[in-house]
């Protein structure tokens, strides 16, 4: 039993990455500006948290100037994909791609250290651990012993919910996707919006990777987060911008992953089991695609 | 009808460019409270860029606009809606997948801290449906809603944002004839009540019928404003086009009696969005025009479709010249002698973007195969055709390298044509082929479609323009709900017959 | 999603002479000021510093070849990720079919024995197109018929490939005494490329590219083949209209691009490092896509992007060692040129709009 209580946190462990990650994501599938650079929002995340972290020695100071970061990065990206007209595509891989040189860049220059950073006094996320559910079968695993950033996860599934059907917010977020036209002939500022839809993604991947990064070893390796992003993605587009499937799907690879760890290293190595969680989603993309119309990513 | 003496709006030497293209040029505009007001001009004379800035959707280079006597200057939509105006977009600003509620009070939704008050919008959106008299299930999708209804949505959400000038532009593109008369009740009753209305349209006998005073564009400049009892018909296409000999009526025609060139026997499919077509028969002679009639939405999408080879039949058999090609390719269809005039010029007609020889070519190089495809695409022969096809058609472009869009969009249909003509087909499919093009270029257009049939070569002509079916078709099936309603000659039907077979009339009992 | 959208920021306004130049200008000089600020911060006088850079990427024939024998799989990459957003595929699946192409090259380059030179490198590189060709047509088969979604496939196809690939090398394939991790079994002697100019890496191999890289610009912009593509890409609708088969073409472009990463990346085994290693290729299908998004994806364009990224990579290396500012510099200004490439259009209309209200206009 234990063994299912170990496999059950660790999967709500994986899954709060992708979580927040897709739910980034998720109001800019609504607006039809989705951010593919996904994964390099996590990555700044992840190394700001620990440089930060390092430098101030609290979790608090890293968690809150990563986020406030993120929102001024966000903002302007939403105005580079907006006032500038920059395609939103084109700006993802950009992203992706600047976020890795960026971060081995600073991490060197900064830190004089090549490919990760590890030093003892990188501050962990506090972990809440519910007294007397510790103990508990299934529960226990499944509730106690996260980090806080698992539990802002679903207090922010639990806001996207609630907003997704009775706020004005989320009505226009849709409809500066669905249609532009309609929404600025009826006097809303489209590209509002979309700017905001950016920023929220930003905010809320930057924490995903601040979860990598802080919420396991406490340490910044270069590539950590290891494509988790994308599968962010795949998670999104699945879920066609339903909140609650964005939610159970992205639990899902979270579980995905975690039993990749499970598999004896003996038995297959794990290069191989690594590739699960994205065979998996290549599978259930090819499923899906084959029996309805799907938002696509680069979509004209 | 005209009550008060300062007018609800005054527009004075509107001047707008875009880039080189002046678009509005010292424009003069004027509207009374309690008006119906007509304005009419050509594609592209600059009807629309002045209503989006009445609207606030841009700002004029030079001008003024006055309300009530008091200038505004709108920097935003909002600033227009908050002054009273509505607009009704010829192409609707509805979310597909909103709800009618929702559509209606999008951008002005009662709400509480942030959140819509459902209770509040459920009784708002109830006032101006009394106001034209028009109920509708709030709850139903846009996207489920017929054309006429989405158009009525669209007014109520003017309406609801309180709007005292409607703008409405080309709004019977879409409408039956029956849908028109309901269309202008509605605005002669918006009238009544004090609503000003400003209406876009081409067709002049719209105007006749329901218009107070009509103002004339021409080439982006006024050309007179006339209460319209005071103006005839022909006054005004003078006006509109500079010239006073545009045929207008129907071209007399007899052709000697030829075997029929397309049979179509229980053709059965279907190319979404459009519904499926039901088990439908028809022949087309040789050297016959057949005109395809019905509200958008009942068929004709999936009836071209299933002609060209865009979509393969479900079931049935459709011959051309004796053959059998219900389950044949595009390609295969197009080397068997059909040529295609697609909807959307822009979309499926020529690569815009590309050059205009690059347009002509399309389907002289798409039939070429194996390695062959690795030979040189443009050729100093395919140039020397193509620049002949120019001249032949009378094709206005800087050069057969220009790009496609910088002709206007009658010769861009040109070139579709031209190069649909230049195959020598059997059987044209043509949808719209007027759309968006100035009266010269689609004299031209007919002209062509003449001399095809004259040819021998059986015609389809799909066209939501009833007076362009009736002035060149020979015969006008009307579809209704993916089946063929009616089967008319076009010499004798009456527009009122037309228009009760697109709604269904001959199958419902006497009203 | 066709080339026009990804296009669609060329036709904003602002005319006359100064907004063309500056939307031209707008690119290299924010990558100037980048590169600048980058050396500054590492504490040394950026002019001098990029010239010792740029003396050791041009400054003679030997640092010219070796420049563009670093370069010369990303001409190959670079151009088949061109064949494929060409076609309005937007595929970015390089990074993994350069690996797939890598590790077929160092398998058939250490294995097949007995062969010519000239042989046995043709047919170490046919079959990394043809095994990389074949994966990116599939990817392209269910673009065409089962409507997946090409980007989000090919980025998926990227965390299956390479793994796999890097497995392969530890087990089967491995070379126990190397130190390099996931490194194969070196390459026979017939299989290398042979050396053009002594101590600059360059092969014959340049040849082959030159001749890749003419026949691909043949093909796209002048064969029919490259006017049903292009036309797929820009104007997918018209292209159905006169009868091409979009199903068709989308699979042999996706097959076209994928055999070209193939190639670049066992050109990467031949001719420089003579074997696979988990490493060889990491983030050069990202910058193969990037240089091809910089080239519009236009064969010729992309070609004068990748040498100017060859360049900067060799001068940032030899800057790293002069002036201890990390190599990544490089990716750096790439990545700051792109984006504002992307934007120089935008940023142009703006300042015209703003001057134009100043003035009393619109």
């Amino acid at each position: 039993m234990e063994w299912l209580d170990a496999i059950l946190s660790s999967s709500v462990r994986m899954g709060t990455p992708i979580l927040l990650a897709a739910l980034a994501c998720l109001p800019t599938l609504w607006t039809r500006d989705i951010n593919i650079g996904l994964e390099g929002i996590m990555i700044f995340g992840a190394f700001f948290g620990v440089a930060i972290g390092l430098v101030t020695g609290s979790v608090w100071v890293a968690i809150t100037v990563t986020v406030v970061l993120a929102a001024i990065v966000g903002i302007c990206f939403g105005l580079l994909v907006t006032s500038l007209k920059v395609d939103v595509f084109v700006a993802g891989i950009v992203l992706f791609v600047f976020a890795g040189g960026a971060t081995a860049y600073l991490l060197d220059t900064i830190f004089g250290a090549k490919g990760n950073l590890a030093d003892p006094s990188i501050p962990a996320l506090p972990v809440i651990t519910i007294p007397g559910l510790e103990e508990v079968t299934v529960l226990g695993g499944l509730l106690s012993g996260h980090s806080i950033l698992t539990w802002t996860a679903v207090v922010l599934f639990i806001a996207m919910l609630v907003l997704d059907r009775t706020s004005v917010i989320a009505v226009y977020l849709k409809a500066a996707g669905s249609h532009p036209q309609a929404l600025a002939t009826s006097g809303v500022r489209v590209n509002r919006m979309r700017v905001l839809a950016q920023m929220w993604c930003f905010v809320l991947a930057s924490l995903a990777g601040i979860q990598v990064s802080l919420g396991q070893l406490s340490l910044f390796t270069v590539g950590m987060t290891g494509g988790v992003g994308f599968v962010a993605l795949a998670v999104v587009i699945f879920a066609r911008g339903n909140v609650a499937l964005t939610a159970l799907i992205s639990l899902a690879f979270g579980a995905a992953t975690a039993l990749t760890f499970q598999v004896d290293k003996n038995v297959v190595p794990h290069e191989l089991t690594s590739i699960l969680p994205y065979a998996a989603a290549l599978v259930a993309l090819i499923f899906i695609s084959r029996r309805s119309r799907r938002p696509k990513l680069a979509a004209a | 009808m005209n009550a008060g003496t300062v007018p609800v709006l005054r527009a004075r030497a509107i001047t707008k460019s875009f880039g080189t293209v002046t678009a509005n040029d010292r424009v003069d505009f004027e509207l009374n409270r309690g008006e119906i007001h007509a304005l009419v001009g050509e594609n592209g004379a600059g009807k629309s860029t002045l209503m989006n800035m009445l609207y606030g959707m841009f700002r004029p280079d030079s001008g003024d606009i006055e309300l009530d006597g008091v200038p505004a200057d709108f920097q935003h939509v909002d600033d227009a809606i908050a002054a009273g105006i509505g607009m009704v977009h010829q192409h609707f600003m509805l979310v597909p997948e909103f709800t009618v509620e929702q559509n209606i009070t999008l951008g002005a939704e009662p709400r509480k801290l942030g959140f819509i008050d459902r209770k509040v919008s459920a009784r708002a959106i109830q006032e101006p449906m009394r106001l034209i008299g028009f109920q509708i299930d709030p709850k139903r999708r846009a996207q489920d809603l017929s054309l006429a209804e989405q158009q009525r949505v669209e007014i109520l959400k003017v309406l609801y944002r309180g709007a005292k000038i409607i703008i409405l532009d080309e709004p019977t593109a879409i409408l039956a004839p029956q849908e028109t008369e309901e269309l202008f009740k509605t605005l002669r009753s918006l009238a009544s009540h004090g609503v000003a209305v400003i209406f876009i349209t081409h067709k002049l006998w719209e105007v006749m019928e329901v218009a107070d005073r009509v103002t004339v564009l021409r080439a982006g400049a006024t050309h007179g404003t006339f209460p319209v009892d005071t103006i005839e018909i022909p006054d005004v296409v003078a006006l509109m086009t500079g010239r006073t000999d545009v045929g207008l009526g129907r071209t007399p025609r007899s052709r000697p009696a030829r075997p029929d060139r397309l049979v179509a026997a229980n053709l059965r499919g279907r190319q979404t969005p459009d519904c499926a077509v039901d088990a439908v028969s028809f022949s087309i002679r040789g050297g016959e025009i057949l005109g395809i009639a019905g509200v958008d939405g009942n068929g004709q999408n999936s009836l071209v479709a299933l002609l060209t080879g865009v979509a393969s039949a479900d079931t049935g058999e459709l011959h051309l010249d004796g053959v059998d090609i219900a389950q044949t390719s595009l390609s295969a269809r197009r080397e068997r002698g059909i040529a295609y005039v697609p909807e959307d010029r822009h979309r499926d007609g020529l690569p815009v973007h590309a050059s205009v020889i690059e347009g002509l070519a399309g389907v002289r190089l798409a039939s070429r195969h194996g390695i062959s495809v690795l030979k040189p695409a443009i050729s100093r022969s395919l140039t020397d055709w193509a620049r002949g096809v120019v001249d032949r058609y009378g094709i206005k472009t800087a050069s057969i390298r220009a790009a496609a869009s910088s002709l206007s969009g009658g010769n861009q249909q040109k070139i579709v044509l031209a190069r649909e003509l230049e195959t020598r087909p059997k059987l044209m499919v043509m949808a719209q082929p007027t759309r968006g093009v100035d009266i010269g270029a689609a004299e031209g257009i007919y002209a062509a479609i003449d001399a095809l049939a004259a040819e021998g070569a059986a015609v389809v002509v799909v066209s939501a323009d009833l007076d362009e079916l009736l002035r060149i078709a020979d015969r006008i099936l009307v579809l209704y709900r993916g089946g063929i309603a009616a089967d008319f000659d076009a010499n004798t039907v009456s527009r009122e017959q037309l228009g009760a077979a697109m709604t269904g009339g001959n199958l419902r009992e006497a009203a | 999603m066709t080339t026009q959208t990804l296009e669609r920021t060329t036709r904003v306004r602002g005319h006359g002479q100064i907004a063309r130049v500056a939307r031209v200008l707008i690119a290299p000089v924010a990558g100037l000021l980048v590169a600048v600020a980058l050396i500054q911060a590492g504490g040394f006088q950026p002019v001098p510093t990029i010239l010792v850079g740029l003396e050791y990427a041009l400054g003679s024939i030997d640092a010219i070849a070796r420049t563009l024998a670093w370069g010369l799989p990303l001409y190959v990459a670079t151009l088949g990720v061109v064949v494929g957003f060409r076609t309005g595929l937007f595929t970015v699946g390089a990074e993994g079919q350069i690996y797939v192409g890598a590790l077929v090259g160092a398998v058939s380059g250490a294995f097949i024995g007995g062969m010519l030179p000239i042989a046995h490198q043709a047919v170490s590189l046919a079959l990394a197109a043809l095994v990389a060709g074949a994966l990116s047509a599939g990817l392209g088969w269910l673009a065409a018929h089962w409507n997946v979604d090409i980007v989000l496939s090919s980025l998926l196809a990227n965390y299956i490939l390479v793994p796999v690939c890097i497995f392969l090398a530890n087990g089967p394939f491995n070379d126990p005494a190397a130190e390099a991790p996931g490194a194969t079994i070196p390459i026979l002697p017939s299989a290398e490329f042979a050396g053009l100019l002594p101590r600059t890496q360059m092969t014959w191999g340049i040849l082959l590219v030159v001749g890749l890289a003419t026949l691909v610009w043949w093909v796209l912009e002048r064969s029919i083949a490259g006017y049903r593509w292009r036309m797929i890409g820009e104007a997918p609708g018209f292209a159905a209209a006169t009868g091409v088969n979009i199903g068709r073409w989308q699979i042999l472009a996706m097959a076209g691009s994928g055999a070209l990463c193939g190639v670049a990346g066992a050109f990467l085994v031949l001719a420089t490092q003579g074997r696979f290693t988990s490493e060889i290729a990491v983030g050069l299908g990202w910058i193969a896509i990037m240089l091809a998004l910089m080239g519009r994806s236009r064969p010729l364009l992309a070609i004068v992007w990748v040498t100017v990224y060859s360049v900067m990579q060799a001068a940032s290396r030899r800057i790293e060692q002069v002036a201890d500012v990390p190599s990544d510099i490089a990716l750096l200004v790439i990545c700051t040129i792109l984006i504002a490439a992307a934007a120089a259009p935008g940023i142009v209309q703006l300042v015209t709009d703003v001057g134009r209200k100043r003035h009393g206009m619109a």
